[in-house]
């Protein structure tokens, strides 16, 4: 039995291939490590604890709680595990921007957290906190100490080593702007498959926050000099490990 | 005969900066202990220690020859609570000019954790300052600390498949509400009977708190010298208008928010309670 598992990474672009696929029979959504779904969505859809995946109706494993565990778990199944990264840059503000939705949405409260405080809170402000590309792959903590203006380096560099070992273990790595949705296409048509071709976006993070929330949308040219400047100091290692991927998989 | 030594522990946001910085400068022997200070840099002839970081539970193995007296000042849990959140975002301003400004709300949900400065409830503090918290923790003599920040956490909210969205079960957060108000009524019964019970004198921060310091000086025979210009600092409403922010006050919540404030506060509430009912002349 051929399995496909997809480690969805926050604000990477996921939920729009989750839509694409999610009614097919075999496609099991697996948002927290300890659950799936199967009918994800659908008139259906039943929850199950994670020990009742069923090995033989597994033919997508999607969703931000996929890791590589699956190996105990379906141990007659061949397992290929894929990924889709994007841009730092681009995904950093993509947090920002949903993090004031979700704000408005879970809490019903409209923010007006600034970009500044938001980024060095950004690991442990509720409702949703935002890690970086390479803690998926190792761990979600927070790694700033102090007032939030120093970094700790040394457990920066352990969870940086420990994602590249894990990364290294897809088989492929999508890149959000690199036509991450015809490729992926491509691959799950092996698994049995079929998309909805007119599902193209979800998400509308700009839409609702300007529509409904009646917040403008930060866009990274909105961003002050010292914004940038934070982004720059503090996401290096996020940029390392996105350039080694795009090295290594693109 | 045995000198005198006062012990102030200064729980933030209660007035005590007035006090340090009305003693700090002329007196050697007004120590201000803080994060770095060493036992062993403080003189023997010292009659004040002062400070966030002053500890408890064992200043008396270290001065023997010195008659401790305990003093602290409180402040009213709900004001104590809002001078916090615009202090916060004066230190965000101080911090980096940038930043502009943090609406209530959000702190509140995440005051126990947000950077620059958390907050902690006024019980907390004396916990947390006496030398054996971390032990009394570990062997559950205090229970765990429960922050209202937990509680948003993914223990309170559900997954809304059909919707892919994730609300707030209010179920869970009552049951929440109830396992807090436990733990927080027994460690803030266990921070009045083992710490602030034993305190010998306690400002409150709407009175004329210098004065009384200025008294107790006297009247344990400590003779500092004061900066008599000094009576009030940490002017936050002035810090807030220089960056055209406004000062919130509690009465500028919706009365949810109050609501949850002081849901949130009530042991904290209690505990002030008790000890204007105990000082409070």
């Amino acid at each position: 039995m051929e399995t496909l598992a997809v480690m969805h990474v926050f604000k990477n672009g996921g939920t729009t291939l989750v839509e694409r696929y999610r009614h097919n029979p075999g496609f099991v959504y697996q948002r927290v490590p300890g659950e799936v779904v199967y009918d994800y969505q659908g008139a259906n859809h039943k929850v199950y604890p994670f020990e009742f995946l069923d090995a033989e109706r597994a033919d997508i494993i999607f969703g931000h709680g996929v890791n590589f565990e699956l190996d105990k778990w379906l141990p007659l199944n061949h397992i290929r595990y894929v990924t889709i990264l994007r841009d730092p840059v681009q995904r950093l503000l993509s947090a920002y921007n949903y993090y004031k939705l979700e704000m408005f949405n879970i809490l019903g409260y409209v923010t007006r957290i600034d970009f500044n405080t938001w980024f060095f809170n950004k690991s442990r402000l509720l409702p949703t906190p935002t890690y970086w590309q390479y803690q998926h792959f190792s761990s979600n903590e927070d790694l700033f100490l102090q007032f939030g203006q120093v970094v700790n380096t040394k457990r920066e560099t352990q969870l940086y080593k420990q994602a590249i070992q894990a990364i290294d273990r897809c088989s492929d790595v999508f890149f959000l702007d690199d036509n991450y949705i015809e490729k992926f296409d491509k691959l799950a048509k092996s698994y049995n498959c079929t998309p909805i071709e007119t599902v193209v976006h979800s998400h509308n993070t700009r839409e609702q926050l300007e529509g409904i929330v009646n917040t403008p949308y930060t866009r990274y040219e909105d961003l002050s000099d010292r914004s940038k400047e934070l982004i720059q100091k503090y996401a290096k290692t996020e940029i390392d490990f996105y350039e080694y991927c795009k090295g290594k998989f693109n | 005969m045995q000198h005198n030594l006062i012990v102030f522990p200064h729980c933030p946001k209660t007035g005590g900066t007035t006090l340090k910085e009305r003693y700090r400068y002329n007196n050697s022997d007004f120590v201000v202990w803080d994060w770095a200070t060493r036992e062993s840099d403080i003189p023997g002839t010292v009659k004040v220690l002062f400070g966030h970081d002053v500890p408890l539970g064992k200043l008396h193995n270290t001065f023997t020859d010195k008659n401790l007296i305990h003093i602290t000042c409180l402040r009213d849990p709900v004001d104590r609570l809002m001078s916090m959140y615009n202090f916060f975002k004066t230190q965000l301003k101080y911090m980096d000019p940038d930043q502009t400004d943090v609406d209530f709300y959000l702190w509140f949900i995440n005051k126990d954790v947000m950077r620059p400065m958390r907050f902690t409830k006024q019980y907390e503090y004396y916990l947390f300052q006496h030398v054996d918290h971390i032990k009394w923790f570990e062997n559950e003599t205090l229970k765990g600390t429960l922050f209202i920040n937990d509680m948003y956490q993914n223990t309170v909210l559900d997954w809304d498949i059909e919707r892919d969205t994730t609300v707030v079960n209010w179920d869970k957060v009552e049951q929440c509400y109830a396992h807090k108000n436990e733990v927080e009524d027994y460690n803030m019964n266990f921070a009045w009977d083992e710490i602030l019970s034993k305190f010998d004198h306690v400002f409150f921060q709407e009175d004329d708190i210098v004065a009384e310091f200025d008294k107790l000086l006297e009247q344990y025979e400590l003779n500092l010298t004061p900066d008599t210009e000094m009576v009030r600092t940490n002017e936050t409403h002035v810090d807030l208008e220089r960056n055209k922010l406004k000062y919130v006050k509690f009465s500028d919540l919706d009365s949810s928010l109050q609501e949850v404030v002081e849901l949130d506060l009530k042991q904290d509430i209690e505990f002030y309670n008790r000890c204007r009912d105990r000082w409070k002349r």
